[in-house]
């Protein structure tokens, strides 16, 4: 291809002898090429005097239209140039500012998955801090010298769970809705996430003999559940951790109607999550402490002493109940009682 | 606009490249008999151009029109091209840098719309219009 300093000189000499559109529009185009070739436009600068010198070179007439056409090519020129070279630059802006505005989403958007994701995690601690104060302030004698202590802990415990539930609002992490849920399919989903977690698991075995049944349960608390749960038996040297769902009938002892004289509620069909593993297993003191919150068998830094009780409250806010079976050396079995949705079981009878 | 000053318009049918510089023609002409200042020309000129090989890129055809109105101290021209293709999916995308249908440079309408004092789209399937006003202040 001709250089362009010929082609403009060819171009402008033709134009100004026919006064062709034709020429015009040639130089336009050319005009266009070099910007998209990278041309800079200070570059282009002395390529009229070029044309102006062959035109005189080549015995054109110097006279008023002479002038005029060789201006219109030389505006020609310059208007093309110039729209095309501010589009690049814009073009330029725009790219850079598309991609630094997808790294700050980017950004923003782990950032708001990690708070989301920490203030859900805070959030469950709080649970027990609220609920076991008000269990001590109603067993607490009136005038007690800690109560006022214990008050404030309450009170302010009862707060940051109120900024969390607002945080949690506004990042749209709202609590999570407790959902009817095919129980069995649901564990089979957490499991599915909890053993991506780790890959330093206990030998795990699953057996779901019920998967439609359905309970009232969130499905990202029955993770935090298994999790919990799977970690107990791992800090606990288990070698192998059994999971199963079955079906089975179950009284639900509602809290505070154990007096003597408080009628047994009825038995209903319920699932039985169970987590059992071979690891060191609970003596009786143990045992009994195992769900407070803070209380920990496990040496410092490998448990919050959270676990069991974290698992307590979940369990509780699905209606359901927890046992734990455990002898030193003999292992622990965590059985989780969920009641089956009372419109399923009538489906069912009919 | 004001409504005593007369429009003076000329129509172009645009089918081949020929026609586009007859359309640029046109336009040169109508800058001309206004006396506008050659940078300005060339300003008008590639508006036209710009739509008219729109028009043919995405229609195959088209018609482009010439509108002049002298006002006391402004000079106005109205680049209008009409075709029946498929339409402007997005305007606002396609007055943006960098969009393009065709795998062109996509630099025609925005380059249209730096240029003309307004620039307004009507766009349907089967109807297009884009009409660019220019204007010149009088010296």
């Amino acid at each position: 291809m001709k250089p362009l300093r010929t082609q403009y000189v060819s171009c402008v000499g033709a134009y100004v002898a026919t006064g062709e559109e034709l020429f015009l529009a040639e130089i336009e185009d050319l005009a266009r090429d070099a910007i998209d070739e990278g041309k800079r436009l200070e570059e282009m600068a002395d390529l009229h005097e070029a044309a102006l010198l062959a035109l005189v070179e080549n015995g054109a007439a110097c006279n008023a239209e002479t002038i005029r056409r060789a201006s219109a090519c030389h505006a020609a020129f310059m208007v093309s140039s110039t729209v095309f070279h501010q589009a690049r630059v814009d073009l330029i802006h725009y790219d850079s500012s598309r991609a630094y505005g997808e790294r700050a989403r980017q950004r923003l958007e782990t950032l708001g998955q990690l708070i989301g994701g920490m203030a859900h995690e805070v959030s469950n601690l709080l649970q027990p801090v609220v609920g076991l104060c008000e269990l001590s302030l109603l067993d607490m004698p009136d005038g007690a010298p800690e109560r006022e202590n214990l008050e404030i802990v309450s009170g302010c415990a009862a707060r940051a769970s109120g900024v969390l539930r607002n945080l949690l609002a506004y990042g749209r992490y709202a609590e999570p809705e407790m959902k009817l849920t095919a129980f069995g399919a649901a564990v089979r989903r957490s499991l599915a996430f909890v053993t991506s977690v780790s890959m330093l698991w206990p030998a795990l075995t699953v057996s779901i003999e019920d998967e439609r049944s359905r309970v009232v349960m969130v499905e990202e608390e029955l993770t935090q559940i298994l999790l919990n749960l799977m970690q107990n038996a791992q800090q606990a040297n288990a070698k192998r951790i059994d999971i199963s769902v079955m079906r089975t009938p179950w009284r639900f002892w509602v809290d505070g109607a154990d007096g003597v004289d408080a009628p047994a509620p009825p038995i209903q069909p319920a699932l039985r999550l169970a987590v059992a593993d071979n690891g060191d297993g609970m003596d009786g003191d143990t045992l009994i402490r195992a769900s407070i919150p803070f209380f920990s068998g496990k040496p410092p830094g490998e448990g919050s002493g959270m676990g069991l009780a974290v698992v307590g409250g979940i369990v509780k806010s699905f209606c359901g109940q927890l046992t734990i079976i455990s002898q030193p050396g003999e292992g622990t079995t965590v059985s989780i009682y969920l009641p089956i949705d009372q419109v399923d079981c009538a489906a069912e009878t009919v | 606009m004001n409504a005593d000053a007369p429009i003076v318009e000329t129509a172009v049918r645009i089918v081949r490249r020929e026609d586009i510089l007859t359309a640029r023609k046109t336009v040169r002409a109508a800058a001309r008999a206004l006396g506008l200042a050659t940078v300005d020309e060339a300003r008008i000129v590639t508006i036209m151009s710009e739509l008219a090989k729109n028009a043919c890129i995405h229609a195959g055809a088209g018609e482009a029109r010439v509108g002049v109105r002298s006002l006391p101290d402004r000079d106005q021209i109205l680049v209008e091209v009409e075709d029946a293709g498929p339409g402007i999916p997005d305007v606002s995308a396609a007055l943006s840098v960098g969009f393009s249908t065709n795998g062109g440079h996509g630099l025609g309408l925005p380059a249209v719309n730096r240029l003309a004092k307004s620039l307004i789209i009507d766009t349907r399937p089967g109807k297009t219009v884009v009409a660019a006003l220019f204007e010149s202040a009088r010296a």
